[in-house]
């Protein structure tokens, strides 16, 4: 069989035209893959896969045809117990005369599964703090936990607003990033942290390049890498467009 | 003998990680002084029965397949990095001899970059055993060797997931892997034709970008190989 390997008409499926996320808040036995690829032409009769990859394992789920280019699914989350999961969208078609042919593939996207309250599996166990005098704050004395406030009990409340975790996310992820990056106390040892991170291009060898760099750079690159990564995360998540759908229907309740 | 199941606290992963920096001559023994001691562990479960002790990659599969595999009784500790560097720590008398190097720290301690995390002499083949646990004979390739000298052609192969967790692997046992000889072939290492490194660096991973290799079989793989691998494909 022969191919011409750098002349197919892949397409590229960007980090904004997919997302995944849990069915449901805390419980991540399910997940919610959408995709709007419209746009790419595709064949209507090119399969749909979806990958999932940890450290220990990939595995992939077929989601169907492209149809129309648009889709929503509620699919088994194939790594349930990981805290953290790469995906991957890809579009197929099949060649009669052997394996299927990419017709659109996508990057690699991180999904955090587990920012939960309390529970040992979570990348970023939340706890409830009483006298907290800020709304949140993260606690870096272990791994990193995020306390937050529970004056008058009010957690109940913030807990219960689609806003309130959403817009602490990237706050979140940026300042995780910078305490990485600068690789404070026993940052780089973290559980979790540095694969997730390592989906942000912060390889062992981009660690070693920022490490090398004199102050200035160095805090410089740290804080504009930081703030890249909670934007990427934050589009990738689909935050703003969860978020607004969310307090819309709020507003028609 | 193992007759429990433990993870390492905090307080032991960084005596184990100061001891294996400080290069100390006793660290086999230190190793399992910690694996052993209540201040640096946490007991997961007293088991009915001892563990045995791994001589090869397949033994570390054959051995906590059965109490950490996907249905087993502890499988939430099967990717805990705590227990692997417990783990690593009261079997290390008996992965390295005394006169053996121990090599990097991430050998006996995982590191959960995904580039690096396949290079952990008990979770590197645990995982592999895992992913093919329908029949891990068909990568023999990846799993025949000693525990501690797992060589170049599963640096090759486990380096990249697309690979170790397909049908690649068994291609590349159906390529390196001499039956007769219970070992690999020669050539398969280096970096000449038709080896290990080109198999993953200029057909696989080339080929990933356009075609579905992870959908295919290893037979599927192996009829599209380029002349250069044929002289494994005839022994």
């Amino acid at each position: 069989m022969k191919r011409t390997l750098n002349n197919t008409n892949r397409r590229k499926i960007t980090q904004e035209q997919y997302s995944v996320v849990p069915a449901s808040a805390g419980d991540f036995t399910n997940l919610i893959v959408e995709w709007d690829l419209v746009n790419l032409s595709l064949s209507s009769t090119d399969a749909l896969t979806i990958e999932f990859a940890t450290t220990g394992g990939r595995k992939r789920i077929e989601l169907g045809e492209v149809g129309n280019g648009k889709g929503k699914l509620e699919i088994p989350n194939p790594f349930n117990t990981a805290v953290v999961i790469q995906a991957t969208l890809r579009a197929s078609a099949d060649t009669q005369d052997g394996p299927r042919l990419w017709t659109a593939v996508s990057k690699g996207k991180s999904v955090i599964l587990a920012i939960q309250e309390n529970e040992d599996s979570s990348i970023l166990p939340i706890v409830p703090v009483p006298n907290l005098t800020r709304l949140w704050a993260l606690n870096f004395s272990g791994n990193p936990v995020l306390e937050v406030c529970n004056s008058q009990e009010i957690y109940a409340n913030l807990k219960g607003n689609p806003a309130f975790f959403a817009s602490l996310v990237p706050a979140i992820v940026q300042e995780i990033a910078e305490r990485y990056l600068l690789g404070i106390g026993e940052s780089r040892n973290w559980d979790n942290w540095p694969i997730f991170f390592e989906n942000f291009g912060l390889s062992a060898e981009e660690l070693d390049r920022f490490d090398a760099l004199d102050v200035d750079t160095r805090l410089n690159e740290i804080m504009d890498k930081s703030r890249a990564i909670a934007e990427e995360y934050s589009a990738q998540m689909s935050i703003v467009s969860r978020v607004v759908t969310q307090l819309k229907e709020l507003e028609n309740d | 003998m193992i007759k429990e199941l433990r993870v390492l606290n905090s307080k032991g992963l960084e005596a184990f990680r100061q001891g294996l920096r400080s290069k100390r001559a006793d660290i086999r023994t230190y190793a399992k002084s910690i694996g052993n001691s209540a201040e640096y562990t946490s007991l997961i479960a007293k088991l009915e029965q001892p563990l045995g002790t791994p001589k090869t990659r397949m033994d570390v599969g054959v051995i906590l397949y059965p109490l950490i595999g996907p249905s087993a009784p502890y499988s939430h500790i099967a990717d805990d990095p705590m227990f692997w560097a417990w783990m690593s720590a009261v079997w290390m008398e008996d992965i390295i001899g005394p006169t053996e190097p121990v090599r990097s720290e991430e050998r006996w301690i995982p590191d959960f970059t995904t580039r690096k995390y396949y290079r952990h002499l008990l979770q590197g083949p645990f995982v592999l055993y895992r992913a093919h646990s329908v029949d891990p004979t068909k990568i023999m390739v990846l799993l025949y060797q000693e525990v501690s000298k797992p060589g170049e052609v599963v640096a090759q192969i486990h380096a990249s997931n697309d690979l170790a967790f397909s049908s690649a692997a068994e291609l590349a046992n159906m390529l390196y892997f001499d039956s007769a000889t219970g070992a690999i072939k020669r050539g398969a290492g280096g970096n000449g034709a038709g080896s290990a490194r080109r198999l993953a660096s200029s057909f696989l991973n080339q080929f990933k970008v356009t075609l579905d290799i992870v959908g295919m079989t290893a037979q599927a793989l192996f009829d599209i190989l380029p002349a250069e691998y044929d002289k494994f494909k005839t022994k």
